[in-house]
This record gives structure tokens, C-alpha cells and sequence, in this order.
């Protein structure tokens, strides 16, 4: 007597591989859709790219008050440039950034076998494009921030194959990635609800094409640990085979989102309300709503307020970055000139509740009051202290939020049409077209009121980036381009020129014999 | 023996990876003795113990996996202290090759040295090098194991007529515990946003950073409980009742140790990577009191 028992299963809920990638649809949602969760890390609060690339400007610190914010004295030695490779913020970055493109080396593999499988179809193609974007954006920040990475464009690279690549190297295969899969992307409006909602489109791709001209003295430049505050690399840059030099690049490329239908809006707040999607000037957003784009880790609002002031809109928040002395002072902050940006980005005084009324401070009865202009890096825990540093503000307060305050509605949006301008700008200034230069940053004035300009100079468009771009995680990378990363401010002594590229993670060195580390380490 | 290796990323996709390609070697021995010291009519006395020594050292944590070589970084930390203004250099049980599983590898103190008016850690330099430096591999030693080398329990009842007392022992000798209760605690630069220790304002502590000034001895003996019976003679009344017993009984009577925390009886074989629920012998403010209970007991067989 013996049975038989069959071993073929017929599971209900799974398909087989080959059935998973047959549709455009199935091809996204598998292999694409999911790629995106990998670029939160961009704009979370917990140790990751955002602290990198803020806390070591003059743009944002994380005071330590009494003994609030020590940690170990982390963010004194962000501020202060005195970071060593065991900093656990640049292992976070590394990590995040490198699962992210080997998931999409992973996914390209899947997509391109789908591919070879299914010849007569001609959809994968623009599939395969948004991946390599996708990558390509992860490779950016690495260029950004590490300079020297391994370029890895395989899900099958044995460890031995894993080579560091010099900075410019890095900077070629970023520009060449985006050049390629340019044309077979649409060009629809990644802010805006619909198919194309949070995705990469062309006018992401020409606005890092633009970012990559406009630093391609910086990417170029293998020789930092010396010219680190003056970057000298080559201004070489290519399309289509002609190098047009990297400003011309950079003006051709902010024309292109022009011609692709971004423009101002006519509220400078409408870009970080509540309700931002479908805002013109988004370039490329990344979507937050608490029930279906659900991110937990950006505490960018809850991080930058006075626990009385969360409290009175019911958010638990901590009392931790607040901007320097140094920005107030670009902002006018007192004075009759003061620019009308600054109420719009920053909380530098009083502060109004929930009911239009001031919040009363329970330590004095007072009104609540923020300190702008004792901001020190290390201060104490009293009450005045507690309260110094302005606070970001250019997010609106979302009232239906969820945990406790960081789970949001608002899009942040990473790439900025206003950008696109002051870019241009720049590059034409550097090209000493003067006109060209003062009537693009007068068109980012008129828009928010600030009296127009008479006269321009590279200084000017500096400040005029920190006035509108200020906290929106770019204001590292202008330094560094405008040589001023290194200078002596509020708290923070002269640095060394190598320290505008960061260093590769100590965990990273330790489980990859064959990398080395960055020059100045 | 699995063990979550650190892999480089790129090319791997994460950069942990949880292979099967350590080993782990445990030696030791067991002894039960149980021993009826009495035995008659109206006395018993029962004596049972069992004593257990075990030596235990991770031989290898290095293997091979789809060819590539996977080796552990030279310090795993196993267990750390957390807490406000607890970031970096708090790491204090460590897994080594070679070494026991579980060993504390701190920096080496001499005691309190006094700073402006405050009483700080005073840690030594050990390595040689010139300086204080107490990231891996430099200023730090080895200064005991987590895991107890030996495990004592022991069962003693004594019975007379109707009555009868017993009571339970278990020990366990030879660890150590890292104090971090102390440590978080006597940490004056905290007050008043937290509280502090008894005897914290007196000791002038402000310094929070881990070394070896809390690690203490970790051994105790520990009488579990002791019971007090007495049985009621029920012969009269048998048709309704067939026994009745009356107990008497303390739970955790007494410990004794030199721990100066709340309980040595802390976790020392679990070790989890979660921060949050880590306590692999640290005792690290997470313990509840344990408390001594008496309670009364009555039984009765219908």
C-alpha cells in the first residue's frame, strides 16, 4: 500500500517570474514603483545626507543647550569641521545610497532578461531609462558628498571587481548616465498627482544635468585636498558629442525646463503648503502623505521647534537646529532691509498659535519669543537659551498630522524651478554677462517683493541662493563652489580644504580592504 | 553558529548579511548529588543540588560564503549603554575570537580625578601610545566575562510529623555586570532635566562616559524561596475532606552579593541586537525591583 502525492504546487498568491514583468504596469510596480522609498533617506533627520549637508554650513546647527543636543559632541564637530570617518552619519549615507543602486542594479537585471525575453515589445526601454535615473540620482549625492566611490553598474560585481573610482571619473559617469536615458523619459510633472507623481521625468534629469555643469569645476577637480576652497577642475562639458563648456551647459539646460513648462509660482510659500502638489515650480518632489506615502524620518519640523511652540499645535517636537547669526544677517534680520523671504522661511521672533493669538511662555508668562541673534554653538540650558536660534519655518504646519508632527502631508521638493534661475545666473555671471545674470535673479526677487537689484557679482548671487534656497539642502554645495566652505564664521574656526569632500565611512575601509580612504583623513 | 557579518556595500545590497559560518565551542561539566539525609515516620530531610562549570569560546567567526571570505570586524559589540547624551564610546560587552562569548572590553579607570570643582572618570592610558584614546583597539582591556562560569542550585526540604520547611538556592559565580544604572545616573550634568542616583550629589560625578569603574562582580546566591507547610490532619472528617495544607511562603528572601544595583539576577544569555531591548549583562535602567513576597496558602482535596 502506498500513496502518491503530487508535488506541482498552484499557488494563489504568487505568479511566476516570468509573468511578473510582462506588462508595462507589472513592470512598474515591480521593478520601478518601489525604487523611490530608497531616496527618503535624502531628507530624514537621522543621521543621514540632510545633517551632512546642513550642520556643516552656515545655514543650520544643532546648539548644544545645557546638556540638550550633546551627543557626544556630534554636532560641534559637524559645525566646527572637525568630523572624523567614524562618524556614524556618513556610514548611514553610504549604506542608504548603495542599497538604493543595488536595487536598482537588482531590478535592471530582472527588467533587461524581460527584455531579452519579450523582443516585440518596446515598452521596457523607458523602464530601464527611469532606473538608471533612479541610480544616477543616488550616484549624485555619492559624487556630492564622497567624491571617490566605486561605480557599480551590475547586480552580479564580485567584490574583487569593486574599484574606487577618482571624483571627476564619478562626475563623467553621473553626466553620461542622465545624457543617455534623457530623451526616453516623458515629460510630464513629477509634482503633480497622477501617473507621474514622485517620479523622475526629463525636467529632473535636465535640472541634474544643470547641477552637474554648473559644479563641473568642483566634480573635475581630483586634486581637492589642496585647491579644496578654490575648486580648479576642468569646465569642460559635453552634449552630444560637442563640449560646450559647463556654463554654456548649465544655461542650456535651465532653458530646456523653461521650454518644458516650469515657472514661478506666484506664492513662494505655495511650494511647501500642505497642499504643494501640482506647484509649477516643483521639479521633482518627493511625496509625503501619512496614508500612502507614508515617511516616518523627516523631523525637519519637529527637530527646528521650541518644545512650547510644538506643543501649542499639539506636535512633540525637540528644540534642536535653529539657523546661524551669520544667516540673519544675509536675511537682514533688524534692519530695514530686511528681505521679505525672511518671515517666510524663518521664525526669528514671536510666534502665533493655533488661534491667531501669541503663545505665552509658561517659564516667564511672556509672549514666547525666539532669540535669533544669541545663537551660539554651545550655550545653556536656561530659558533665554532654550529659545535662541531662528527657526525653519518655510514648511506650513501641517494640522492633521500624524505621530508627533513629523508625519506630514506636505511634498518636499528636492529640485526647484526657482534653483533653475539663480543657476542660470550664476553662469552667465561667470561668463561675465552681466545683464543676463541681474535680470534672472530680479525675476526671483519681483516674485516674492524684495526690492530689485541695480548691480550684480558672483557674491550677490551667493546670497541670493541662501535667501531662497535656504535649508532646502543645497547650501553645501554652494559653498563649496563659491570657495567660501571653509571660511571662519560664528563658532567655527578656518578649515581645511579637504574637508569639502567627506569621508569614506571607517566601516567601509574596514569591510573593503581595496578602497582607500580621501586625501586628509 | 549564525552571526550577522558586516559585508561591504557595494557590491552586497545591505551591509549585513546573516551567514551560518562561525563556531562556537562549549566545554563543561554537570553534577547532580541528591541525597536523603532522613528518612523515617515522623522526619525527612532531602537535600538536592546540582553545581555546573562551563567554558565556553568562540573559536571562529571567519568562513567562506559563495566564495567570498566573509570575517567579522575585530570588535563586535554585543551590548552597549544608552541614554541622553549616551552617543559613540558607550559599546561594553564585545564578542572576540578566541574569547569567551560575551567578555567586557572598557577603558581601565584608577577611580574619580577632580575637574573644576567636579569629579570626572579617570581613564588611563594602557596602550602604550602616547594619549587617551578609547576607540577600539587602543586604551581598553579586557576585564571579565558576561556569561557565569559557574551555576549553583540547590533544594533542601525538611518534614516533621505534619510540618515541613523547604527552601530553593541558585547561584552563579564568576562574571561579571556592567553597572549602567550607576553610570546614566550618578551623572550629575543630567540634573535637574533627569533624576539622579541616591548619594549623587555627594559623589560629584559629572561624567557619563563607560569605563570600568562600574563594572562590578556579578556573582550572587540567591534563596529562591522558603516555604513553611503544615499539613491538617483530616482522618476525622475524610467523607467531606481529603486534605487540607496550609502554606506559608517568601519569594526571593534574600540575595547575597556585592552588586551594588537593584538585582544581580540580570539577562546574561540573550543577546539581542535591538537597541532598545539589548541587555546582554548590562544593567542598563531597564530592570523592574524585584520584590520579596510573602503570601499564605491554603489547599484543599475534595
Amino acid at each position: 500500500m502506498f500513496s502518491v502525492c503530487s508535488l506541482e504546487e498552484t499557488p494563489i498568491d504568487q505568479i511566476p517570474e516570468e509573468e511578473a514583468y510582462k506588462t508595462p504596469e507589472m513592470v512598474y510596480i515591480n521593478a520601478v514603483a518601489g525604487l523611490y522609498n530608497e531616496l527618503r533617506s535624502i531628507i530624514g533627520t537621522d543621521h543621514n545626507l540632510w545633517d551632512m549637508n546642513n550642520t556643516t554650513t552656515d545655514e543650520m546647527m544643532l546648539p548644544t543647550r545645557g546638556s540638550d543636543w550633546d551627543d557626544g559632541g556630534l554636532w560641534r564637530s559637524m559645525h566646527r569641521h572637525q568630523w572624523t570617518p567614524a562618524v556614524g552619519m556618513f556610514n548611514n549615507a553610504w549604506s542608504d545610497r548603495f542599497t538604493a543602486i543595488g536595487k536598482c542594479n537588482q531590478n535592471l537585471k530582472v527588467v533587461e532578461q524581460s527584455k531579452a525575453n519579450n523582443p516585440d515589445a518596446t515598452f521596457y526601454d523607458t523602464y530601464i531609462a527611469e532606473i538608471r535615473a533612479i541610480r544616477a540620482l543616488s550616484y549624485f549625492y555619492l559624487l556630492d558628498n564622497f567624491g571617490r566611490v566605486p561605480i557599480v553598474v551590475s547586480a552580479d560585481t564580485p567584490i574583487d571587481e569593486i574599484k574606487q573610482s577618482a571624483r571627476s571619473e564619478v562626475f563623467k559617469f553621473v553626466k553620461e548616465e542622465l545624457q543617455e536615458v534623457l530623451p526616453m523619459l516623458p515629460n510630464a510633472q513629477s509634482s503633480a498627482l497622477g501617473t507621474y507623481y514622485g517620479r523622475i521625468t526629463r525636467g529632473t534629469v535636465h535640472f541634474l544635468l544643470a547641477k552637474l555643469a554648473i559644479n563641473a569645476q568642483v566634480y573635475n577637480d581630483d586634486n581637492w585636498e589642496t585647491t579644496g576652497n578654490a575648486p580648479a577642475g576642468s569646465t569642460d562639458f559635453t552634449i552630444n558629442g560637442e563640449n560646450v563648456g559647463a556654463w554654456n551647459a548649465t544655461i542650456a539646460y535651465c532653458d530646456s525646463l523653461r521650454q518644458g513648462g516650469y515657472q514661478l509660482q506666484s506664492s513662494f510659500s505655495s511650494n511647501f503648503a500642505v497642499m504643494n502638489e501640482g506647484s509649477e515650480e516643483n521639479i521633482f518632489v518627493i511625496p509625503m502623505d501619512p496614508s500612502t506615502y507614508r515617511v516616518t524620518n523627516f523631523n525637519n519640523s519637529v527637530r527646528t521647534l521650541h518644545y512650547v511652540h510644538g506643543n501649542a499645535f499639539g506636535m512633540s517636537t525637540w528644540n534642536g537646529a535653529c539657523t546661524t547669526i551669520e544667516c540673519m544677517q544675509v536675511f537682514g534680520f533688524g534692519t530695514a532691509d530686511e528681505d521679505p523671504r525672511l518671515d517666510m522661511s524663518f521664525y526669528t521672533g514671536k510666534v502665533t498659535g493655533p488661534d491667531g493669538n501669541y503663545i505665552i511662555n509658561p517659564e516667564n508668562g511672556e509672549d514666547f519669543e525666539y532669540l535669533p541673534m544669541t545663537a551660539r554653538l554651545e550655550i545653556t540650558g536656561s530659558d533665554a537659551d532654550r529659545r535662541a536660534g531662528a527657526r525653519w519655518k518655510k514648511f506650513e504646519i501641517d494640522r492633521q498630522f500624524q505621530g508627533s508632527g513629523e508625519i506630514v502631508y506636505n511634498d518636499f521638493p528636492l529640485f526647484r524651478y526657482a534653483d533653475v534661475l539663480l543657476m542660470e545666473a550664476e553662469a552667465y555671471m561667470r561668463l561675465s554677462n552681466s545683464t543676463q545674470a541681474l535680470a534672472l535673479v530680479n525675476e526671483v526677487r519681483e516674485r516674492v517683493g524684495a526690492k530689485l537689484l541695480t548691480g550684480i557679482d558672483l557674491a550677490t548671487i551667493e546670497k541670493e541662493r541662501i535667501l531662497e534656497l535656504s535649508w532646502e539642502n543645497w547650501r553645501r554645495n554652494d559653498m563649496v563652489r563659491f570657495g567660501t566652505f571653509t571660511r571662519a564664521y560664528t563658532d567655527k574656526e578656518v578649515s581645511q580644504p579637504y574637508r569639502i569632500v567627506f569621508p569614506i565611512p571607517e566601516n567601509v575601509l574596514a569591510s573593503n580592504q581595496s578602497l582607500t580612504q580621501n586625501p586628509g583623513y | 553558529m549564525l552571526y550577522t557579518y558586516a559585508v561591504p556595500q557595494p557590491p552586497f545590497i545591505f551591509n549585513t548579511l546573516l551567514a551560518n559560518i562561525g563556531s562556537i565551542k562549549n566545554q563543561g561539566a554537570e553534577f547532580a548529588l541528591s541525597y536523603s539525609a532522613i528518612r523515617t515516620k515522623d522526619i525527612g530531610l532531602d537535600i538536592s543540588s546540582n553545581f555546573s562549570y562551563q567554558k565556553n569560546k568562540v573559536t571562529s567567526l571567519t568562513g567562506n560564503y559563495n566564495g567570498q571570505t566573509l570575517t567579522p570586524s575585530a570588535y563586535n559589540r554585543l551590548s552597549w549603554v544608552t541614554g541622553a547624551g549616551q552617543v559613540g564610546n558607550n559599546d561594553v560587552v564585545y564578542m572576540f575570537e578566541g574569547q569567551p562569548l560575551g567578555i567586557f572590553y572598557l577603558p581601565k579607570t584608577d577611580g574619580l580625578k577632580e575637574v573644576n570643582g567636579k569629579n570626572e572618570y579617570n581613564i588611563l592610558d594602557i596602550d602604550g601610545e602616547e594619549g587617551v584614546d578609547i576607540s577600539n583597539g587602543k586604551d581598553c582591556y579586557i576585564a571579565g566575562q558576561a556569561v557565569p562560569k559557574y551555576y549553583v542550585g540547590g533544594n533542601i526540604r525538611f518534614r516533621y510529623k505534619a510540618w515541613d520547611i523547604q527552601t530553593q538556592l541558585n547561584g552563579a559565580f564568576g562574571h561579571k555586570i556592567y553597572n549602567g544604572t550607576a553610570l546614566t545616573f550618578n551623572h550629575m550634568g543630567n540634573f535637574p532635566t533627569y533624576n539622579v542616583i541616591k548619594g549623587a550629589p555627594e559623589r560629584n560625578i559629572y561624567d557619563n562616559s563607560v569605563s570600568d569603574y562600574w563594572l562590578e562582580n556579578g556573582n550572587y546566591l540567591n534563596i529562591a524561596y522558603l516555604t513553611l507547610g503544615y499539613n491538617i490532619n483530616t482522618e476525622k472528617f475524610n467523607k467531606w475532606v481529603k486534605g487540607i495544607r496550609l502554606t506559608l511562603s517568601v519569594n526571593n528572601v534574600h540575595t547575597f552579593t556585592s552588586y551594588s544595583g537593584l538585582t544581580p539576577m540580570i539577562n546574561s544569555s540573550t543577546i539581542d541586537m535591538d537597541p532598545d531591548e539589548n541587555t546582554f549583562e548590562v544593567d542598563d535602567k531597564r530592570l523592574y525591583p524585584v520584590a520579596r513576597t510573602y503570601s499564605l496558602g491554603l489547599n484543599i482535596n475534595f
